[in-house]
């Protein structure tokens, strides 16, 4: 997940394409966070508002491959699973990870 | 260079914030930034942004709230709203419009989408605004009519009369007329019509006509009323009525005959004596064929007085009093009026009356007359 993807998606340069890409990770790396708090506790309401938001922000981005796995998960735990929500956090991290390499390496 | 719009955008996600204020600022559009239901009400009152993009799903107030707030607030129920929603159900999409949304933008959105969309709903704004403009341009076309309807006192120098008049709206439902029906009587008319609107200012227009052909030496001032409640009672819609009052006064005779029609009682102020009222029983005008209307003759003096008014000036929806209750304590603003010159005598009524509070929610007309 490259943050130059958001230069040409929206339409901005690079220096903004990077103040956005930053405020993503940011942003990413707490909701995680609190996905994780979630499936600690079963609470799948939160689980849900929270993969709710990414997945809006990331596709507003253009990261379908991160709004991708944030809608399955709202829709899991808007089901009432729990199941599969940790391979799908897990997902979202790695892709975090790459948002962040490509950040690191501006 | 044109002002600048302003947009307000409401989001808890900081991410979509800081996108939309990129993307609209680009364009030149002046971004106010909320990220929770309260200050976005806040700011929408205090700033009046031309447009709202709002999101639904915040935590604590949501978007549904917080729109249903917005269209309960004078300061901002004009505002148009569009709500950002990542949910597709047409039950989402339905509620905001119900609760007064003009469009909806589903997340994620593109950023050419959300210029596109806000540039069509400044444009439909900027006509809505240009329209209300024109019809408030058009009712205070009505209101210069109306008001030049209205006798001013300098224009009966013979009439005695001195006049404070204030429309609620501008198209008062209020009417007064000054008629001079021979070199010794002078009547005095006063009206008060159901409703503020402009249909009403039509049915002032149609009883000053009304007025002025029944209001003759040949007929007595209760038929005058009689003829003008039945043409009445053809032209005025269902439910279109007036309270009345006729005073036709007599020099040759010093006789004052008083015609009631459903319209509070008259105060009465002999030269140099208390006041009182003159209560005098009588149907409404323009409701039924087969009112009957309550008349009064007195033998006047040079110098007494009498007052007119709507029942605007004793009557407050807001406070819950009837102009029966109202009455009660209008006789005592009368104290040393006699002494006043007439003229002034209108204004210093309604201050003494309303001191300093705020004017109620309905049309004035007090009309003073010295005989």
């Amino acid at each position: 997940m490259d943050f130059h993807n958001i230069e040409s998606f929206i339409g901005v340069d690079t220096h903004e394409a990077g103040e956005l890409g930053r405020l993503l990770a940011k942003t990413l790396a707490s909701d995680l966070e609190k996905i994780r708090r979630g499936i600690r506790d079963n609470d799948l309401e939160s689980i849900a508002f929270v993969a709710h938001s990414i997945k809006g922000a990331a596709g507003n981005l253009g990261f379908e491959r991160l709004s991708e796995p944030a809608a399955v998960m709202e829709n899991r735990a808007r089901a009432g699973r729990l199941d599969g929500l940790g391979e799908l956090l897990l997902e979202m991290q790695a892709l975090l990870e790459e948002l962040e390499g490509s950040l690191a390496g501006q | 260079m044109a002002d600048a719009y302003s947009i307000l955008v409401v989001d808890d996600n900081q991410l979509n914030l800081k996108l939309i204020k990129k993307v609209l600022t680009k364009e030149g559009y002046i971004t106010l930034l909320a990220d929770n239901g309260p200050d976005a009400r806040r700011i929408a009152a205090q700033e009046h942004p031309d447009l709202i993009l709002l999101d639904i799903e915040m935590p604590g107030e949501d978007g549904f709230e917080v729109i249903k707030k917005l269209k309960n607030d004078a300061a901002t129920v004009t505002i148009p709203v569009l709500f950002l929603t990542g949910m597709s159900e047409v039950d989402v999409k339905l509620k905001g419009f119900e609760l007064g949304a003009v469009d909806y933008i589903l997340k994620p959105f593109h950023s050419q989408e959300v210029l596109a969309r806000v540039r069509i709903h400044l444009k439909l704004s900027i006509a809505t605004n240009s329209l209300v403009q024109d019809q408030a341009r058009k009712l205070r076309q009505v209101s210069r009519a109306q008001n030049a309807m209205l006798p001013k006192p300098e224009d009966f120098p013979d009439a005695g009369f001195s006049v404070f008049y204030r429309p609620l709206e501008e198209a008062g439902g209020d009417l007064y007329d000054i008629l001079n029906i021979s070199n010794q009587i002078t009547g005095y008319f006063l009206a008060d019509s159901s409703g503020h609107d402009i249909e009403t200012s039509y049915t002032t227009a149609s009883v000053k006509a009304l007025l002025a052909q029944n209001c003759t030496p040949v007929y007595s001032p209760r038929e005058s009323m009689k003829m003008i409640n039945d043409v009445l009672v053809e032209i005025l819609p269902r439910e279109k009525y007036l309270t009345a009052c006729y005073l036709h006064l007599n020099r040759g005779t010093r006789i004052m005959t008083l015609v009631n029609a459903g319209h509070p009682p008259v105060v009465y102020m002999p030269k140099g004596k208390k006041p009182f009222f003159i209560k005098i029983q009588g149907d409404i005008l323009g409701m039924f064929s087969d009112a009957s209307f309550g008349m009064k003759r007195i033998a006047v003096n040079q110098g007494d007085r009498f007052f007119v008014y709507s029942d605007g000036m004793v009557e407050s929806k807001e406070k819950k009093i009837s102009w029966v209750t109202g009455l009660q304590g209008l006789l005592s603003m009368f104290e040393g009026v006699d002494k006043i010159d007439l003229a002034d005598v209108p204004n210093i009524l309604i201050s003494r009356l309303f001191n300093g509070d705020p004017m109620p929610e309905d049309d004035i007309v007090l009309l003073c007359i010295e005989v």
